[in-house]
């Protein structure tokens, strides 16, 4: 388990490229795809040593290794390509790790020990549209706003939105088992893939074909939809797409108290009212947003709804949405923080304070509409204790019929990062127990990483075995993203 | 080498630690599968040559010259980098003309 005060043993970037070798293999790779597929040189290993996790920033701020720089990284330009060098690690018994665009935050994208990253952007073409059965194929190295670009061209969407959009892949997306910003009405990715092909640690291809439904056994496709690379490369996916919404109407409500909010909130989703985006602030948040402003001057909590689809059920949907809020007193307020959220939903909140050598972090669980109000209190309670001046808010932005995800910011302004890093893996952990003695789960949509690994067992119980054997039978030597996913890294630690 | 050029490092810094939304800007076409042609890894590697952590090497220098994707990048960065214009500088003061 990674400790909380060093949960990864980062280095001097220096003091690591001083003691590095270029490993023996790399003229047989480059032999095998060509020179330009392959890089060894220090500065580009740099690169690859990261990911997003606040952690990994923290440690390049400081010209820091954050746990390992990766032997060399390799990029595949075809399917075909990306099976012989799967093929060819096997036989090397080297550790491979796939990567996206790198914009995970849990570190499952950062090499542990020395991993031949497998760098899949190459991998970028859209291999098959299919209107009339409202299905896309992309090569699972697209960018996720280049392959949404393409679909607005004529007219479709996939309604998968994260706030990541222009710094993912769609490979990631499923990797991750991530969520948009519009996961309340077109679900999330697990909910949007039909079918997928992987490359299998023993190189051969798997194809799980796309069917909209199957009675054949458990489903194959979600075995790889959040396995972070653990037990294969998604090389190609199909997702389900849609037209694109005639109308999109917002709805911005201004409340007295959260429980309003929560209660609101949950019987919209139990209508069987299907807001495109659903979004409940603090009043932290909130003030941080709208502070001040008419009506929010009086009822202190914000919560900004859309409705999409065809003008008059959406029309429909936000009126009869509004009932529902206007009977635990909300009142509406205008439509700017809506238009002020849609210009910067695809920006990250962070940047401002890692630059300034804060220290932020984000976290999201899942919990039951009968719990949240109580996890949201004990959160809040053990964000208080952690730090005096710690800037602790949060939202809900992904709501179900049976409950919602819980997003939370936490910041540190400078200090030791000694102090810091402890201080902030600590919360997180209280935070994870706390979700899961209220019945929620540990992570929404960011994955598990090598940051939440240690939890696993706390979450899946027995299930952890499971996954284990299987895992086992794929990679029996254990090269595919060793130590990620609550898997044991390369020295056999969990 | 242009050694009284002054460095704007805290730009620099905000860019290798922004998750880079300006990456869709670059054409699909364009060095597909190299992470190190993102303004965020060019400012990444740049902060390092000008922190002394990485050597001023010929394979650094390429690293860092190879600017076409990133240039798509400069008109839509939402925090008004030039990262190109950055990562010329840190050349011209690090590496020198033969570097
Ligand atoms: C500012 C910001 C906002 C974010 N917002 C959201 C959000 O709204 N919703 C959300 O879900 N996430 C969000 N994330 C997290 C992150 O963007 C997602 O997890 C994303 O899906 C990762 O995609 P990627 O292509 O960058 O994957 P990477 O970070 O490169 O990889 C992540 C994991 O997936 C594996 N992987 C990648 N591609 C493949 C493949 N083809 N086959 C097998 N394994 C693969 C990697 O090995 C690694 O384990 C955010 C991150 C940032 C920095
Ligand atoms: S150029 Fe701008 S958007 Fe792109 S990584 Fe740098 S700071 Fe971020």
């Amino acid at each position: 388990m990674p400790s909380l005060s060093t949960p990864l043993a980062s280095r001097a970037l220096e003091e690591v490229l001083a003691a590095r070798q270029s490993p023996s293999w790399v003229p047989a790779l480059r032999a095998l795809v060509g020179d330009q597929a392959v890089r060894d040189d220090p500065a580009a290993l740099w690169v690859y040593s990261r990911d997003r996790s606040p952690f990994a920033v923290f440690n390049v701020r400081r010209l820091r290794i954050p746990a390992s720089l990766p032997s060399a990284v390799v990029s595949p330009t075809s399917v075909e390509e990306l099976q012989q060098v799967v093929r060819f690690a096997r036989e090397h018994g080297i550790a491979v790790l796939p990567f996206g665009a790198g914009s995970g935050v849990l570190g499952a994208a950062m090499p542990v020990s020395g991993e031949l990253i497998l760098d899949l952007k190459a991998l970028n073409h859209i291999v098959a549209f299919e209107p009339i059965d409202g299905l896309v194929t992309v090569q699972a190295g697209l960018n996720g706003a280049q392959l949404e670009a393409w679909l607005d061209e004529r007219g479709w969407t996939t309604g998968h939105h994260p706030q990541s959009l222009h710094m993912s892949t769609v490979g990631g997306w499923v990797a991750c088992r991530g969520a948009g910003q519009s996961s309340s009405r077109y679900g999330k990715i697990e909910d949007m893939v039909q079918g997928c092909t992987v490359v299998l640690p023993d190189s051969r291809l798997l194809e799980v074909r796309p069917v909209s439904r199957r009675s054949v056994g458990p489903s194959l496709k979600d075995l790889f939809v959040g396995s972070e690379g653990t037990l294969g490369v998604l090389a190609t996916v199909t997702l389900r797409v849609w037209p694109k919404p005639q109308a999109k109407l917002p709805l911005v409500l201004a409340l007295d108290d959260l429980d309003a909010g929560f209660s609101t909130l949950r019987q919209i989703m139990q209508a069987e009212l299907r807001p495109a985006v659903v979004r409940l602030y603090d009043a932290h948040e909130t003030a941080h947003r709208v502070g001040g402003r008419e009506p929010f001057d009086r009822k202190p909590i914000m919560a900004i709804l859309e409705y999409a689809g065809s003008a008059s059920l959406a029309a429909l949907e936000r009126d009869l949405s509004w009932q529902i809020a206007r009977s635990h007193g909300a009142v509406t307020a205008a439509d700017t923080p809506y238009l002020e959220w849609l210009k910067t939903r695809y920006l990250s909140g962070s940047v401002q304070y890692q630059v300034r050598d804060w220290y932020a972090d984000t976290i999201e669980v899942t919990g039951r509409w009968s719990t949240l109000p109580n996890m949201h209190r004990e959160f809040v309670a053990a964000a208080r204790a952690a730090h005096p001046q710690i800037d602790f808010g949060a939202h809900w932005s992904h709501a179900y019929p049976e409950g919602a995800c819980e997003y939370m910011t936490m910041c540190l302004p400078p200090m030791p990062e000694d102090e810091a890093i402890p201080l902030l893996f600590g919360l997180a952990d209280q935070i994870q127990d706390i979700a899961l003695r209220n019945g929620g789960a540990i992570s929404h949509h960011h994955g598990i990483g090598i940051l939440r690994g240690y939890k696993l067992l706390d979450e899946l119980g027995l299930g952890v075995e499971i996954l284990q054997a299987i895992k086992d039978h794929l990679d029996p030597q254990g090269l595919f993203a060793p130590g990620k996913l609550g898997m044991p890294d390369r020295g056999g630690q969990r | 080498m242009n050694d009284t050029l002054v460095i704007n490092t805290s730009a620099l810094k905000h860019c290798a630690c922004c998750p880079a939304p300006c990456r869709s800007a670059i054409p699909a076409a364009v060095s597909p599968g190299n992470e190190a042609v993102i303004p965020s890894a060019l400012a990444m590697v740049s902060l390092a040559v000008v922190g002394g952590a990485l050597p001023p090497t010929p394979a650094t220098r390429s690293l860092l010259e190879n600017t076409a994707a990133a240039s798509y990048c400069v008109a839509v960065c939402p925090y008004g980098h030039d990262i190109v214009g950055l990562v010329r500088q840190v050349i011209d003061r690090y590496f020198g003309v033969n570097g």
